[in-house]
């Protein structure tokens, strides 16, 4: 199954730029929970904020976090065979 | 109005009958492929949406603001962050051919059984209270489009229930697959979200645009509505966010669609973006259709139906009539899955093993465990569906019922530790599974779900708490306080489950088969691929077909694609891989290396899924059975080659004996004829001769008289042979010293031979003990071997010793001579009857050896030859004492 290959210190540009996607895929939920929960921390002096606002807000994060999850999985989708471990060196990144 | 609502309904049904046929008809014939696309697996993940969100998610805005929209966030956050947990579960599905989430939990835990059940049970009683709400949202909007025309609730949610099971045991359990994939269910549900999404959209845009007048409008309209304001509580907002994301990972109706029914791993990337995106479109136009309908609608009027009744009121029933098409459309999608979902898991976990330990002693037929499995399921769908209209029933479909949602949630979320634990702990075990789950189950009984069905505590019992124990209130456990009830009971519920669960596994110690599974499972990427081994379908059906001519043999295997090439008519020589194909061959295959084993490869040739522990453990258990069988087959088998080779030397045995009794036979008669003639002969000369001399006629009549003696004596010999073989013999008991026994012996045989030349020497100690036995006889072997040795020992001086001493409670007796002994090839034959070895010149019957033979053998000892000595030498062991036997 492995492929035969040379132990490598770095893997190839391409594959790395996927293994970095991986990583941003990793942080995307923590960034989404920080996002949906920043609303909760808001305050104004009049001390009511606006459902609207809160609804533009949240709909547009969803839409951020829809765009970035598209772009980054497609990145990976090209090279999702080659970031398991059976596949290639876990020690290589 | 009502009739043609029933009509479209039932229009609608029709048609989403034919889309499930027709999509399992084109799976059966391999026109699948386009079936198993990544946006039909993201649809089908739209049964998250239910008649309870698409309906009540405006009742929800119209109530309490944004909050609703947590409903939606959470698992949009899991499918953003599918990279952690979703991309494992498929994997693990894929590689473990999981079937359900309860099946995943108890693999994980070393095929506990005792935790299939015990999720099984936690999954239904969390879903029925949620199968009743379809219901209830279904008849709601019946009631919502026939308010003057009578129509029972109850008999419209029977009906409903019903319909539905009928098209759950129609398409779900049509047959068997062993990915437990149901391509008509998933198609249909496919459609069904497409419908719900779009008229849920037509309804918002319809608001949106036509009522409100656009965007501008609508956000100003939010402002002025009585939702204005963002005031949510910040522990129900994470708190929900979270429980709908872990609900959206371990309800069972969802684990189906985005585990078991997942046929590609790259599905995920698609719908990682594309579903969050799906429930962002379903919550866009939720505020705005609450805020309309607040302003718009009576005051009163039942939110939960906003979506119904604003096109109603307005007068634009076609709009209405979708929209209600997309309510029914979302309750329907929910009840099949989660029906079929909850059937797949009685039916793996409660009914088969009762089943199997039930007919445990019974004669099992090929097919009785499909038959079983698949009677069992649809009866289990029916079960559970009426259930859930039972609870339906007895509630009364009330405000409570609509409470039930989120309790509902809270419920099967208590799996949600043992799941995550199983799959990124390997110290996770059984135990801890266990303890985890009961506890989090019962403290979710006793502080939400009890709660939740309205009157069961006291208004004492939950201000006081069970006899007056304060920190023991249902909803303020441990004096907490401050919380929400439904964050109350999820705080608690979930912390204490995953402690349970944490010190459970760190105290106790897991099985091997735990361990083994634990490590298949946590390290899963090890040990699977996303590379498909098998692409195209003639690829399986070439692997099928070397397979199974390496197990059955070139001709059979040849013969049975044949045969299905036929059966399916086709062309060539090579069948598709259908599934009705692969069981047969599955048979054929397990008649000759076991099921389990054959069970194996088929899935490792066809599924390309791994070889799971259980299914390791079953072949081996095989071949250890096959093995024990060839042992006893092959111990058979020896145990008849000795018997054969007994038998053989029997019969050459047998063969030479009658040789022998026919030389004897000649030599008797010869024996006899000798001395007859010359008795004949001389007896003639004496009646004829009258002028013999006395002297002659003296001298005839002796020879006359020896010959006669001689014929006596053969006589003797036989008749006493015979006597001592039929046993009549007389034994005459006395004791006496072998000493003395062997002098008398050798005085009867020197006795009138002067010229003897032989030297015999005794050596027999003093003391040897005296002998109780027939002396007689004994004595009667012993001059047999002296006087033999006296005859046959031919060399220059002959000498015989005899030897004798005591061994244990017999005694025995040695005849050494210093002759040529006996030559090796008739050492067998000496103590047979009638045997006289070699050509002799000494006259003999050769009875003398045969006599003794038996005579010993009366007197309870035996007789023997010693091979190891030069001369002859027989050896004579008696006991001390005779018994009679």
């Amino acid at each position: 199954m492995k492929p035969v290959t040379e132990s490598k210190l770095f893997v190839e540009p391409r594959n790395y730029r996927a293994r970095r996607m991986v990583d941003g895929l990793r942080v995307l939920p923590l960034a989404g929970i920080f996002l949906i929960a920043m609303p909760l921390f808001w305050g104004g002096a009049e001390d009511s904020i606006k459902s609207s606002a809160v609804m533009l807000f949240l709909f547009g994060v969803w839409i951020f976090l829809i765009l970035l999850n598209f772009f980054m999985t497609r990145r990976i989708g090209k090279e999702r065979d080659w970031l398991d471990p059976i596949n290639s060196e876990t020690s290589v990144d | 109005m009502l009739n043609v609502l029933i009509g479209v309904c039932l229009a609608y049904v029709i048609a989403l009958f034919a889309v499930a046929f027709w999509a399992e008809r084109a799976s059966m014939q391999g026109r699948a492929n386009w079936l198993r696309s990544p946006m039909i697996y993201t649809l089908s993940l739209s049964i998250y949406c239910t008649g309870w969100t698409f309906y009540g998610a405006v009742g929800y805005a119209a109530r309490s603001g944004l909050e609703f929209v947590t409903i939606y966030l959470g698992p949009s956050l899991v499918m953003l962050g599918w990279w952690w947990i979703l991309r494992k579960l498929v994997r693990i599905g894929r590689a473990q051919r999981v079937t359900s989430i309860a099946d995943l939990i108890s693999s994980r835990f070393g095929k506990s059984n005792g935790l299939g059940v015990l999720v099984t049970i936690l999954a239904i009683v969390g879903t029925t209270p949620y199968i009743a709400l379809q219901l209830q949202s279904v008849t709601l909007s019946f009631g919502a489009f026939a308010n003057s025309e009578t129509l029972s609730a109850n008999t419209a949610a029977f009906w409903l229930g019903a319909g539905l099971a009928l098209f759950t045991i129609l398409f779900g359990t049509r047959n068997l697959d062993v990915n437990e994939r149901h391509h008509g269910v998933v198609m249909a549900i496919a459609v069904e979200a497409v419908v719900k999404l779009c008229a849920l959209v037509a309804v918002g845009v319809f608001v949106v645009w036509g009522v409100l007048g656009g965007i501008g409008p609508v956000l100003n309209e939010i402002d002025t509505s009585k939702v204005a304001t963002w005031d949510v509580n910040g522990n129900r907002w994470i708190a929900l966010t979270f429980l709908s994301g872990a609900a959206f990972l371990c309800l069972p109706r969802m684990f189906q669609v985005l585990v078991v029914e997942n046929a590609d791993e790259g599905h995920l990337h698609t719908a990682s973006w594309a579903f969050p995106a799906y429930l962002m479109l379903m919550s866009l136009f939720v505020i705005p259709i609450a805020v309309a309908g607040l302003k718009i609608l009576p005051s009163g009027s039942n939110p939960d139906l906003f979506v119904l009744s604003l096109p109603l009121s307005l007068d634009q029933d076609a709009l209405a009539m979708f929209a209600f098409i997309g309510g029914f459309s979302s309750a329907t999608s929910m009840v099949i899955v989660a029906s079929l979902a909850l059937a797949t898991m009685v039916s793996n976990h409660i009914v088969m093993p009762i089943w199997i330990k039930w007919s445990e002693h019974r004669v099992r037929e090929f097919g009785d465990v499909r038959r079983i499995i698949l009677i069992s399921r649809r009866v289990a769908i029916l079960l559970i569906i009426l259930l859930g209209y039972i609870y339906y029933w007895i509630s009364g479909g009330g405000a409570a019922l609509a409470a039930i949602g989120l309790v509902s949630f809270a419920g099967v979320t208590q799996v949600l530790p043992a799941m995550l634990g199983g799959i990124f702990w390997r110290g996770a075990n059984r135990i801890g599974a266990t303890a985890g789950l009961l506890a989090g189950f019962a403290i979710w009984l006793y502080t939400l779900f009890l709660p939740s069905l309205g009157n069961v505590y006291s208004a004492n019992f939950l201000a006081e708490g069970p006899w007056g124990i304060w920190w023991l209130r249902p909803q303020a456990l441990f004096g907490v306080t401050q919380l929400d009830p439904l964050v109350h009971a999820l705080f608690w519920s979930m912390s204490l489950n995953a402690l349970a669960f944490l010190i459970g596994s760190l105290l106790s110690f897991p099985t091997p088969i735990e361990r083994l599974q634990g490590a298949q499972i946590v390290n899963v990427y090890d040990h699977s691929s996303t590379q498909r081994g098998w692409s195209g379908r003639a690829a399986q059906s070439e692997d099928l077909m070397i397979m199974a001519q390496r197990i059955l043999g070139v001709k059979q295997a040849r013969a049975l694609f044949q045969a299905e090439v036929q059966n399916q008519g086709g062309q060539g020589y090579l069948p598709d891989p259908t599934p009705e194909f692969l069981r047969t061959l599955e048979r054929e295959l397990a008649g000759s290396v076991g099921a389990a084993t054959a069970h194996a490869m088929i899935g490792q040739t066809v599924g390309g899924t791994s070889v799971s522990v259980q299914d390791l453990m079953a072949v081996a258990d095989e071949a250890a059975q096959i093995m024990e069988y060839s042992n006893r087959l092959e111990e058979q088998s020896r145990e008849l080659t000795r018997t054969a080779q007994e038998l053989q030397s029997a019969n050459e045995k047998l063969t030479q004996i009658s040789l022998q009794k026919d030389a004897f036979l000649s030599q008797v008669s010869h024996e006899l004829r000798t001395p007859m003639t010359s008795i004949l002969s001389f007896a003639q000369i004496l009646r004829d001769g009258a002028s013999l001399k006395g002297q002659e006629q003296s001298r005839y009549a002796s020879i006359i008289h020896d010959e006669s003696l001689r014929l006596t004596r053969l006589l003797d010999d036989l008749l006493d042979l015979s006597v001592l073989e039929n046993g009549q013999v007389n034994l005459n008991i006395a004791t006496g010293r072998v000493q003395d026994l062997i002098d008398r012996s050798i005085a009867t045989v020197v006795v009138g031979d002067t010229a003897m030349q032989m030297q015999i020497e005794c050596d027999i100690p003093d003391d040897l003990h005296r002998l109780t036995t027939d002396l007689d006889r004994l004595g009667q072997v012993f001059i047999n071997l002296i006087s033999n040795a006296k005859k046959y020992c031919d060399v220059a001086s002959p000498r015989l010793k005899i030897s004798a001493y005591q061994s244990g409670s017999d005694v025995i007796i040695d005849f050494v001579d210093n002759g040529i002994g006996i030559p090796a090839q008739d050492r067998d034959f000496i103590f047979e009857k009638f045997v006289r070895v070699g050509e002799q010149k000494t006259g003999g019957a050769g009875l003398g050896l045969a006599i003794c033979k038996e005579i010993i053998s009366r007197l309870g000892g035996q007789i023997s030859y010693l091979s190891e000595n030069r001369g002859a030498a027989f050896r004579v062991q008696v006991p001390i004492n005779f018994h009679s036997t």
